[in-house]
């Protein structure tokens, strides 16, 4: 049994708005385990980067985590439930950037154009420790090197716009880990970057992981970066998490309905070129939506009237060593 | 293929100024695309690769006279005539352009948010002659099914549809004058994976039906590689490989194509994460490297690789590369 | 964009004020107690007459005021008035009062409010010439409230056509452009208008004046818009819509004004909203400094001139009141501005 690092046990975060209420996860359960890479996918909607946001109570109004428990497993066997601390007080901000850190998207925005690059980075030391400053440039200039800036001398006295897009995400990544965080929260890390540095970063990412004996929580749209990264994968549709796998078992024997289809609308290269693309039935449905039963249902070829849009959803059930699906067809057919 | 092909495009070159001071100076050149030549056959894909600051978007606004051209020739053959489509006039252009159309990334800012889908799609019909509303409203109709929408839904603003749909739209829209090229600028990168899938279902379908040519531009090589019969790489505003596309995916002549093959994250589990990865930055292309530009990040470099600029030679038949080491 | 607008409570306020303002200035001759050039000599700097609802016969509904008895203090021949409380007068609506050309073109003598003739309404005081206030101020309002209109048509026309062509063609045209506009509005702005207007013949006539002025004022205040727009359409210039209607051949004509200009009409109409008290002021400022609209012309700019003294702000404050109306226009045009300019913000996703 390997130690779990965080639980997110029966999150629900829902969103008010004035059309309605969106349910942006409704009833996720995850354990991410020490050291390991778990990597959330799903569409766009589905609900993965609100859970991440809900880790570290970033959820602004008008949304909100209504129900359920993250705890944070600290290593002195103590542990935080971060949903009880009060947002925005003085314990979720002591664990935000050193103990559990997080990085963005779009590394243009996520840098205040008015500081140094180095300044950035010491900021996140000197929130969080008693170092001085002498002591703190240094640490900082030798994180910078170790996130593969060249020059780090140099470039801490430059400015985010001087810089490349592949560079600052590694800054970014070196002002998140600059604490040594136990876990790295990393939404959509490597998207707005071009291919050959997207490939660097991950790498990057993971040699760090194994240096800092680091969680990853990985959240991201692209199944080839999972397979790039993840030991663990959940893969979220409206909310729920569908499926929960280790990776290899994920890609090479995939469960869920929903699992198949993603895995065979994505043109490959091994494929026969120009052939027609899976593709999945429907659209996404209207977040303002309840649908009765699995939310997958409306689209799903495997549908059965009767048990598919009936009383509450599925929920994840294990059909092998380390795969889990929230499907009534897979469980009845399991139990057959 | 023996036929004349339907476009060719000859040295093409597109220059951006960089301007400082009061009296807007000239004080340098972004080289976007410095000197590209592809031949484009009649009913086929060809597939233009790159990542940023590549050219590859230049390159298909430049093709389609959205941006002139700093020097070279596009080449358009209608008719049997050959129209130079980087010289001529807005006279000649003008009734040139229903025969040339382009589908774009964004699907949101591609489309007038203002104008309900009729006025969209019926605009290049407006615009070329086609006065008679009910004529406008029928052809917009039949346009709309085609790509898989309702009828009804021309009385819509765009703001009530997908990001799919309105690529959708986008597609209808370039569909509108019968034309023979369509230059694709990226335009399933936008779009979640699902979605993705049935656009390219759809363009492939239109291809076939309509005996489309397609410039198909994208960052992504496995979509890219999907759609193509053949894959043309650039790098720093130069064509650094071009071939059929399972020759390139399989025997990749160029290191840089061979780094992006070995970049691209696939779904693959049992693929090694340790392979050795492309090292250094993109290219900047108001600051290119000496020589060959791909240089600095070439693990094979040589001394002769840093002062001269290889040739876009052809190593195989219809298989062309851009490098020192292939000869 | 108008649903927007009316969840904006204090600018959906501020246009009713508008409203009721500019209808004022439509219906002046009626609505003011006294004709323009009614004047009672007897009662020259009189103080506003105060409305009472009670005397000592009781609670009346119905406002009245006092007569006006007045004394001159026989040492500093200063003029001063008590109420007479023997002399009621109850405020009447639809009096008989000076007679008046309604729109310069009826004659009538109605006016909405007013008393008997033999007592006097003085309600924010007379001036120098025993004239009311209150009826000049509102007759006032139709000068210093059009002028704005006028003024902002012509900046408008003028600037968004120079600014269209200064985005969209770019090069050459629009450096051109440009620095003449920087020229234009690196001109200190009251210096240039007082120098324009004093240059406007003292012969013209009061409309000629009146047109004259309005142009002064637009002189500078076309630059603002035509860099706006000029903006704009840089921006959606790039837009991958426009490309697309470049593409399948429409005119340059054509996507400038059907792709271009609507998509930021609401921001034009904001911009307009808020330049409207700028001219406002100018004509005020102008007219106050004398070198404007002179009388008979009557502005509050106007008002304001004849209260250009230390005596007026020691002894007849009431005269300084045209310039309550000044701040209270000002105010609510940039309320419903602000408020419309919230409301425009795209929201298009």
């Amino acid at each position: 049994m390997k130690n779990t690092l965080l639980s997110i046990q029966n999150l629900q975060t829902h969103f008010f708005l004035d059309e309605g209420t969106v349910r942006a996860v409704n009833g996720v359960n995850l354990e991410i385990p020490l050291g390991e890479t778990m990597s959330i996918v799903g569409e766009s909607g589905c609900g993965k980067s609100v859970t991440a946001f809900s880790v570290l109570q970033l959820i602004a109004s008008p949304g909100r985590i209504v129900s359920g428990k993250i705890v944070f497993h600290r290593s002195n066997s103590d542990d935080v439930v971060l949903t009880d601390l009060t947002e925005g007080g003085e314990r979720i901000r002591a664990i935000r950037g050193s103990e559990i850190a997080m990085i963005f998207q779009e590394p243009m925005t996520s840098l205040s154009p008015v500081h140094t690059v180095g300044n950035q980075i010491m900021e996140a030391l000197t929130l969080h420790t008693n170092l001085g400053k002498t002591e703190a440039r240094l640490q900082v200039i030798d994180m910078m090197q170790r996130v593969g800036i060249p020059n780090p001398v140099e470039r801490f006295n430059q400015y985010p716009h001087q810089m490349s897009g592949g560079l600052r995400q590694r800054t970014i990544i070196a002002m998140a880990l600059v604490c040594q965080p136990k876990l790295l929260i990393a939404d959509e890390p490597t998207t707005a970057l071009d291919v050959t540095i997207q490939a660097q970063i991950l790498q990057l990412m993971r040699d760090l992981q194994t240096e800092f004996e680091m969680s990853i929580l990985l959240i991201t749209h692209d199944l080839g970066v999972v397979a790039e990264m993840a030991d663990q994968v959940a893969v979220m549709y409206m909310g729920r998490i569908v499926e929960q796998a280790e990776m290899t078992n994920l890609f090479t024997n995939p469960q869920h309905p929903y699992t198949q289809a993603l895995l065979e609308s994505i043109p490959r290269r091994g494929k026969q070129p120009k052939t027609e693309l899976k593709v999945i039935a429907g659209s996404v449905p209207n977040p303002f939506e309840q649908i009765t039963g699995c939310p997958f249902h409306p689209r799903c070829e495997e549908f059965s009237d009767g048990r598919c849009n009936q009383g509450d959803p599925p929920i994840l059930s294990q059909l092998g060593t380390n795969q889990h699906v929230a499907c009534f067809i897979r469980e009845k057919d399991k139990i057959q | 293929m023996n036929e004349e092909p339907l476009l060719q495009v000859r040295n093409l070159k597109k220059y951006f100024p960089i301007k400082q001071g009061f009296f807007n100076q000239v004080v340098g050149q972004i080289r976007a695309v410095d000197g590209i030549s592809f031949d484009l056959y009649h009913g086929e894909c060809l597939g233009l690769v790159g990542e940023s600051g590549s050219g590859k978007t230049t390159v298909g606004r430049s093709v389609l006279r959205a941006l002139s051209p700093t020097d070279g020739q596009v080449l358009f053959r209608l008719d049997d005539r050959s129209y130079d489509l980087a010289t001529a006039t807005e006279g000649t252009l003008r009734p040139l352009r229903q025969h040339m159309q382009m589908i774009f990334q964004d699907p949101y800012s591609s489309l007038n948010p203002r104008m309900t889908v009729f006025d969209i799609i019926g605009e290049p019909l407006l615009v070329n002659g086609v006065s008679d509303k009910s004529e406008r409203e029928q052809r917009v109709q039949e346009l709309l099914t085609q790509v898989g929408l309702k009828p009804e839904h021309m009385r819509r603003y765009p703001h009530a549809f997908s990001g799919g749909q309105r690529q959708r739209i986008g597609i209808a829209r370039a569909l509108a004058l019968h034309p023979k090229l369509i230059v694709a600028d990226e335009p399933v990168s936008a779009l979640d994976v699902s979605v993705q899938a049935q656009v390219l279902n759809l363009l492939q379908e239109l291809q076939e039906n309509f005996q489309l040519t397609y410039l198909f531009i994208a960052h992504d090589l496995s979509v890219v590689g999907h759609i193509s019969d053949r894959i043309a790489v650039m790098y720093a505003g130069k064509l650094v490989e071009l071939g059929a596309t399972d020759e390139l995916f399989h025997q990749p002549r160029h290191p840089y194509t061979e780094a992006l093959l070995a970049a691209v994250p696939v779904p693959e589990p049992s693929r090694d994460r340790n392979r050795t990865l492309l090292s250094g930055e993109v290219a900047d292309p108001a600051n290119l490297p000496s020589g060959c530009v791909f240089h600095p990040r070439c693990p094979y470099a040589e001394d002769r690789c840093k002062t001269e600029v290889p040739e876009f030679r052809e190593i195989a038949t219809g298989h062309l590369a851009r490098c020192h080491l292939v000869e | 964009m108008w649903w927007k607008f009316r969840k904006h409570r204090v600018a959906v306020w501020s246009a009713t004020v508008l409203l009721v303002l500019y209808l004022t200035a439509v219906f002046c001759e009626f609505l003011a107690p006294y004709s323009l050039s009614f004047q009672e000599t007897s009662y020259t700097y009189a103080p506003p007459q105060r409305l009472h609802f009670s005397s000592e016969d009781g609670f009346h509904f119905w406002p009245f005021v006092y007569g006006l008895k007045g004394q001159r203090d026989p040492e500093t021949l200063q003029k001063s008035y008590q109420e007479d409380l023997t002399r009621k007068y109850p405020i009447r609506l639809l009096v008989k009062g000076p007679t008046y050309k309604f729109w310069g073109l009826f004659k009538m003598d109605r006016h909405l409010i007013g008393v008997d003739s033999d007592g006097t309404l003085f309600l924010l005081g007379t001036d120098s010439m025993g004239r009311d206030l209150l009826s000049r101020i509102i007759y006032g309002s139709r000068i210093s409230l059009t002028i704005g209109l006028l003024g902002v048509s012509l900046s408008f026309f003028l600037g968004l056509s120079i600014g269209a062509v200064s985005g969209y063609f770019g090069g050459w045209v629009d450096n051109l452009i440009q620095r003449m506009i920087e020229i234009l509005r690196s001109f200190p702005q009251i210096p240039l208008w007082l120098a324009l207007s004093a240059a406007l013949p003292s012969s013209w006539s009061s409309l000629q004046i009146y047109l004259g002025i309005t142009v002064v004022l637009s002189i500078i205040g076309w630059t603002g818009l035509a860099r706006q727009v000029r903006g704009k359409i840089l921006s959606l210039r790039e837009e991958d819509f426009a490309t697309a209607a470049l593409l399948v051949g429409a005119s340059q004509t054509r996507i400038m004004w059907h792709h271009l200009l609507p998509s930021f009409m609401s921001h034009i109409i904001v911009s307009l909203t808020l330049a409207i008290p700028a001219m406002i002021i100018g004509e005020t400022s102008l007219s106050f400094l004398g070198l404007g609209l002179r009388p008979p012309i009557t502005s509050w700019g106007v008002l304001l001139k004849e209260a250009q003294n230390m005596r007026t702000v020691a002894f007849y404050p009431w005269l300084l009141s045209p310039a309550v109306f000044v701040i209270l226009t000002v105010l609510v045009f940039n309320f419903m501005g602000d408020g419309l300019r919230d409301a425009a913000d795209p929201y298009e996703r």
